[in-house]
């Protein structure tokens, strides 16, 4: 077992270096560099910032420097945000990007789970149908309809929060629920269906059989089995609310990481872009493997060797 | 009963009174499966009519993509109208300009603003007409009436004008219109004719009222007696255009505080009052469906409509040719690693798992980022061929999402070979010597057929998805080239004023979804009856 884990760590160190070299490539093969300006920058300019920079050096020396700073978590500095460097921005940043994340994380789990259990319970009832069609619907509307259907409905014309910011409480709950509502389907119609299939199963009516209190049963036996599957995929989509808040941060201004994030895209800041580009699929790594370790201690059955 | 009274049938006869049933293939049995699936059903007609809507809604509307008419902008689906005169009828928009409609909510033209009060916050407008004073409408007109001695006619455009006095001095009223004369319709006999002296005679505006409010003499300065606008008149031929009406229509803009127990905190309501020739219209007179643009307009006045509909075409063959790259390199990779097996698969799947650990949008986003700026050329025989250009472009974001989301599709193609490579036909397949290409094009992949289908079908709504969201972050196609994304993206910024600029783009998403949804559900259930779900 702890082989196993020291192996899927060092598998997951391997794996960023690898992302890391191919965003540094692919970042190098742009043509016209992060100081290419609409307005032509004079030579001698452009070479002092070069030189300011290591932009002068070998391509492979500024892969080893750059490697050589990301193994002490020195992601470099911004190019073009002065003063700034790549651990400063998302110091800023994160923290703003994982408040709505966490909250709407703690939204899908509390919500989308017991909602999918009383549906399955109540299969073909008017509730189920109900929760259904919102899941469906919530499946089907793209996150930035979502949130500007928040936007304009309870921020605009009922004033009950509001529009952009974070700076009252109240204000977290718009960029939550956009940000939750396709997950939060989907984790609803996962649980109800994988509840389905438990309970059709035969210890379920063994346990019923036995006696044990419904309760017991759905919260007990099926419950447990049920929830391996919404498990696999809470795990990744952690990582992708990050990313999904590009658009969330986008629509309620928050100064959260996607918007530094789509910003250095647009702007060419390449150590910004693959700080980032690292960062996140760092925090991914992390995410599927702690769902691999969940994964084993709620079902015994799966073997963390292969 | 006596043995006489059966009788032998022949032979045919026996065959043919057993039940047989023509046997059913494979995919008949899928189809069969899928026509009893009601919502299925309800799928496939929805993406079959939204294709439709893509590839032959632009056909029939009368207007480009990109047409913009900026005097038509930002126009909602329905409207409220007054009812002027007769037959006229006029929209107050949101950006206080005011278009003259028909009673059945056809757009006719916009109705120029021709003063401003700003102190008090009243706008002036008059109707517009064109004449056109070319010179195919030169003609020679004689009169057909004797015109009285003090007149001035010009045969050259039907038109006899004469000197008259009002408050303001001396104007030129029409005293005669010649029935061919350009002006036949546009003017009338007892409208003044004012030259303002100092403009250019391409652009002659021509106020039918002198009596009119002290705003509109504002406009009558340096005028000019009868013969000199004969004058004028006669030298010109080619004048563009006429600015031709009166301020018929007021309309007040002041502020008015609304009650305070009605009025959300720190909302002022804007008092409109529309007065038509002094007369106070109090209220609308209906409330009409946009006839010229069905779905309304956007900020720069292009048919909403359209552009869903070309909308559509942009997001659905991203979504098609981005599922059939990922189809052909995500079948090619799956089913060489789940043939050969052993080291080779290892190797394969490892990199598939890398390749799984990675955040994907993030690497769509670098993607297009990079090969924006790309040009592949080569020159061959002396000749230049571009084989990839980049650019904010349709292939720029097929090929990101085409090159990363076929991982999916390998481990599917492989779990799949995987199975059927152990089947007997295989193996007699390659006893008799058929080659390894051969046996996985024509063996193995077909058979694998219904799970890659069932995930092509998913895979082209998350395909429209992701493009709408590369779309929205600024990373898709470029104007005035539009998908449902960016269509949602540009309606953003006017959100709280033109709500229904998102609306169309988001229901179009919406649908697609829905739609692709119940058909993947549905195809999965009738491809593998036992995976089906309670």
């Amino acid at each position: 077992m702890r082989s196993y884990y020291v192996k899927r760590f060092f598998s997951a160190i391997f794996t960023i270096l690898i992302i890391a070299t191919i965003t540094f490539f692919l970042m190098r093969m742009i043509p016209g560099g992060p100081f290419t300006r609409e307005r032509q920058v004079p030579d001698e300019i452009l070479a002092a910032l070069n030189a300011r920079y290591n932009l002068d050096d070998p391509l492979f020396i500024q892969y080893l420097n750059y490697m050589k700073g990301l193994v002490t978590f020195d992601l470099g500095p911004s190019f073009r945000i002065l003063g700034y460097s790549v651990n400063d921005l998302i110091r800023e940043g994160f923290p703003t990007s994982a408040k709505i994340g966490i909250l709407a994380t703690i939204l899908i789990v509390s919500v989308g789970i017991p909602v999918g259990i009383i549906s399955a319970l109540k299969q073909n009832s008017p509730i189920d149908y109900f929760v259904m069609f919102m899941a469906t619907l919530g499946v089907t509307l793209p996150s930035f309809v979502i949130a500007t259907f928040i936007i304009y409905f309870f921020a605009g014309q009922l004033g009950w929060i509001p529009s952009n910011g974070l700076n009252s409480p109240l204000a977290y709950i718009g960029p939550t629920i956009a940000l939750s509502g396709y997950s939060l389907s989907f984790v609803a119609r996962l649980t109800r269906s994988s509840m389905l299939e438990v309970l059709r199963q035969d210890y379920v009516r063994t346990a019923r059989a036995n006696g044990i209190s419904e309760f017991k049963v759905i919260g007990k036996h099926a419950l447990k089995n049920a929830l391996i599957p919404v498990i696999t995929y809470i795990g990744p989509m952690i990582a992708a609310i990050l990313t999904g808040s590009f658009v969330i941060e986008k629509v309620f201004a928050l100064p959260g990481m996607g918007g530094y994030f789509v910003e250095s895209v647009t702007n060419r800041d390449y150590t910004v872009i693959i700080g980032m580009t690292v960062f996140y699929a760092a925090f991914y790594i992390i995410m599927v493997f702690l769902v691999d370790i969940a994964y084993s201690m709620i079902d015994p059955r799966i073997k963390l060797s292969s | 009963m006596a043995n006489k009274d059966f009788e032998f049938i022949s032979r045919e006869e026996k065959l043919d009174s057993e039940q047989t049933r023509r046997s059913l293939t494979y995919w008949q049995d899928v189809w069969r499966r899928l026509k009893k699936n009601r919502l299925a059903m309800i799928g496939l007609i929805g993406v079959i009519i939204i294709v439709l809507f893509g590839i032959l809604g632009p056909i029939f509307t009368p207007y480009k993509y990109s047409d913009q008419v900026l005097d038509f902008s930002n126009l909602p689906p329905r409207f409220d109208i007054y009812n002027i005169a007769d037959d006229e009828y006029i929209f107050l928009t949101k950006e206080y300009r005011v278009l003259e409609t028909t009673s059945k909510g056809e757009l006719i033209s916009r109705i120029d603003n021709i003063h401003k009060d700003q102190v008090n916050k009243i706008y002036y407008f008059a109707k517009e007409y064109e004449v056109t004073l070319e010179a195919n409408t030169v003609g020679n007109y004689t009169p057909t009436e004797t015109l009285g001695a003090n007149a001035v006619y010009s045969t050259k455009w039907g038109i006899a004008l004469e000197d008259s006095t009002n408050a303001a001095g001396v104007i030129a009223q029409i005293v005669y219109i010649h029935p061919n004369s350009p002006f036949q319709g546009v003017l009338m006999e007892g409208d003044s004719f004012d030259i303002q002296s100092n403009q250019n005679l391409t652009e002659i505006m021509l106020l039918a009222d002198p009596n009119s409010t002290s705003s509109a003499s504002t406009l009558i300065e340096g005028r000019m007696g009868s013969q000199a606008v004969i004058d004028a008149l006669e030298a010109n031929n080619g004048v563009e255009y006429f600015v031709v009406g009166d301020p018929q229509i007021e309309v007040n803009f002041s502020y008015k505080l609304m009650d305070p127990e009605d009025r959300p905190a720190g909302y002022e309501d804007v008092l409109i009052t529309v007065t038509y020739e002094g007369k106070e219209l109090t209220e609308k007179s209906d409330t009409v469906s946009n006839s010229t643009y069905l779905w309304g307009t956007d900020s720069l006045g292009r048919d909403i409509l359209t552009r869903v509909m070309y909308g559509a075409r942009i997001s659905l063959a991203v979504a098609f040719v981005a599922t059939i790259v990922n189809f052909i390199i995500g079948i090619t990779y799956g089913s060489i690693s789940g043939y050969k097996g052993g080291g080779v698969d290892n190797f394969m799947m490892r990199v598939v798992d890398i390749i799984n650990s990675i955040p994907l949008t993030l690497y769509v986003i670098l993607l297009m980022v990079v090969l924006r700026d790309v040009v592949i050329d080569v020159t061959l025989f002396g000749r230049y061929f571009v084989i990839f250009k980049g650019g904010s472009g349709l292939g720029t974001i097929i090929f990101a999402l085409g090159s990363v989301y076929w991982v999916g599709m390998a481990r599917l193609v492989r779990g799949q070979i995987l199975g059927l490579k152990e089947q007997e036909y295989v193996l007699a397949a390659r006893t008799i010597g058929v080659s390894t290409t051969k046996i996985i094009t024509r063996h193995l992949v077909p058979n694998a057929m219904g799970p890659i289908i069932v995930s092509m079908t998913m895979m082209i709504p998350s395909a429209v998805f992701t493009e709408a969201f590369l779309s929205f972050i600024g990373l898709g196609v470029s104007a005035p080239q539009a998908s449902w994304g960016t269509l949602a993206n540009d309606a953003l910024s006017g959100l709280t004023t033109y709500p229904y600029q998102l609306f169309f783009p988001a229901a179009a998403i919406a649908v697609t979804m829905l739609a692709f949804n119940f058909l993947g559900d549905g195809l999965r259930d009738a491809l593998d009856p036992r995976l089906r779900k309670g």
